[in-house]
């Protein structure tokens, strides 16, 4: 499974915006952010976990909380890419409660934090 | 002003409810006065085409200036909105970020009720929530329909998003939009949405220093970047696409026209047109830019033919009318915003009784 996420939106604009892909194959996974050099090995549980998540979320669908009034959070336009080759895309949002967009928003917020670091 | 011809009960008459009556009626007059300068202004549409000049309002000082500020600490989590760690009327805690948010949602409290006389973000004194602490280093500010939300700041690129003021003004004005045209958050929509929340942002921020528009640095986000950073602010509505250029965070991509309009862009992208427009709008009349200027924006966002899905076209379309409405046809200020809508290229349909000033203008400039 490969799942691409982009963040964007907030209230910078742009200058925030966060891009990254996870791989996940049997045996674990890892999930890199080409322009900032990020990579991050995933542990065969967090892995199994994350295609868990990702399988029932393309499965349900948005969970429905949409960003409704909210302005200047951040965005997050995710595909899944599954094993039988379907690629699913989502939006997701600073509010949505999958537990899924909660692993999105924090792997943005790695990336985010390794950018500025360097 | 008190025309009584063309109402029941006189102004004046709710003013002494207010100032009288039971809580419940006090509520019920002040929402009346608030929405009655509006319908004052509609009905003058009819004579307006023949020119007819309006004074600037001249209402009598607001009586009653109640604002209700909540803080809460998230504990650097993302769960909202936290402990409550201050309340209004008590003094500032230890907390440098949520005194800056008292203080922040009081100003643009005063700002909106002193300036245009509305009572908070719905005009009904709806009270101001702020969450500070959100995450942990997080490099942004939020409205997320109810309350605000400030990150910390990363410290190395972004500082606290509690110290600019402009950031307050702007995310509460992404509340006062919701309760009048309620801009969609995409497209053109979408960029005039966050237009709005620079230029009412900006005010707040001119209103506090006192800044006439020439003295001003209209700058969003002045104070935000560390000295790392190489830029002045996030957005710059005098020159938009230069506010920053650095090795890490990239280049400011805002268009200061039409003609480099972003298709399926960032709202914060193409938000620069009309901030721009709104920028030679003020410089062009002068003064304090909250008076005129953002009058007419105010108006523009309170008229029932602001619909949610407004382009940039309709949006102009009617700051002129509303300019040609409050100052008079061909006055200084219509053309001024005739000029600007044309300088930042964004197509105006001429409007009756509009052909000649357009003619004027493009035959000055």
């Amino acid at each position: 499974m490969e799942i691409s996420f982009v963040r964007s939106g907030g209230f910078v604009g742009p200058a925030t915006q966060v891009e990254g892909k996870a791989v996940i194959t049997e045996s674990g996974g890892s999930v890199v952010s080409e322009k900032t050099g990020y990579r991050r090995d995933l542990t065969a549980e967090e892995a199994t976990k994350l295609m868990d998540w990702a399988t029932a979320a393309v499965s349900k669908g948005p969970d429905g909380t949409g960003p409704g009034q909210i302005r200047d959070a951040y965005s997050y336009r995710v595909q899944v890419l599954t094993g039988d080759g379907k690629n699913t895309e989502l939006e997701l949002h600073e509010r949505s409660l999958q537990p899924f967009a909660d692993w999105i928003r924090t792997e943005c917020e790695r990336i985010w934090t390794e950018r500025v670091r360097h | 002003m008190y025309d009584p011809l063309f109402c029941i009960l006189p102004p004046h008459i709710f003013q002494e409810i207010a100032k009288n009556g039971s809580e419940k009626d006090r509520e019920a007059a002040l929402e009346i006065l608030a929405t009655d300068h509006i319908h004052r202004i509609r009905r003058a549409t009819f004579t307006a085409m023949g020119g007819l000049k309006l004074p600037p309002p001249k209402l009598p000082p607001p009586r009653i200036s109640v604002v209700h500020r909540l803080i809460y600490d998230c504990k650097h989590t993302m769960h909202l909105p936290g402990t409550l760690v201050r309340s209004e009327g008590q003094p500032p805690t230890t907390d440098k970020s949520a005194n800056n948010a008292y203080d922040h949602l009081g100003e643009t409290f005063a700002f909106y009720f002193s300036v245009y006389h509305r009572y908070s973000i719905d005009n009904k004194g709806m009270p101001l929530h702020a969450c500070v602490h959100y995450g942990t280093k997080y490099d942004n500010a939020f409205w997320d329909g109810s309350e605000m939300v400030f990150g910390d700041g990363d410290s190395v690129y972004f500082n606290d998003f509690t110290i600019p003021l402009d950031v307050t003004g702007h995310e509460l004005t992404h509340g006062v939009t919701a309760h009048e045209a309620n801009l969609v958050y995409h497209d053109q929509p979408g960029a005039l949405n966050e237009s709005i929340s620079d230029v009412f942002g900006i005010l707040v921020k001119q209103y506090k220093l006192k800044q006439t528009a020439a003295q001003a640095d209209w700058i969003i986000g002045a104070g935000l970047f560390t000295s790392k950073v190489n830029g002045v602010g996030i957005r710059s509505m005098k020159a938009p696409g230069t506010a920053y250029n650095d090795p890490i965070l990239g280049k400011d991509p805002q268009p200061a026209d039409m003609t480099k309009f972003v298709q399926g862009g960032d709202v914060h992208v193409n938000s620069g047109i009309p901030n721009h427009a709104f920028y030679l709008v003020a410089s062009a009349i002068g003064g304090y830019a909250w008076q005129k200027a953002g009058l007419i924006w105010y108006e523009t966002l309170r008229d029932h033919n602001l619909s949610s899905t407004a382009d940039f076209t309709t949006f102009a379309n009617l700051t002129i009318q509303h300019a040609g409405i409050r100052f008079g046809i061909k006055s200084p200020e219509q053309k001024a915003v005739i000029s600007a809508w044309e300088q930042v290229k964004v197509p105006i349909m001429p409007l009756m009784g509009v052909e000649e000033v357009m003619e004027e203008v493009a035959m000055a400039v």
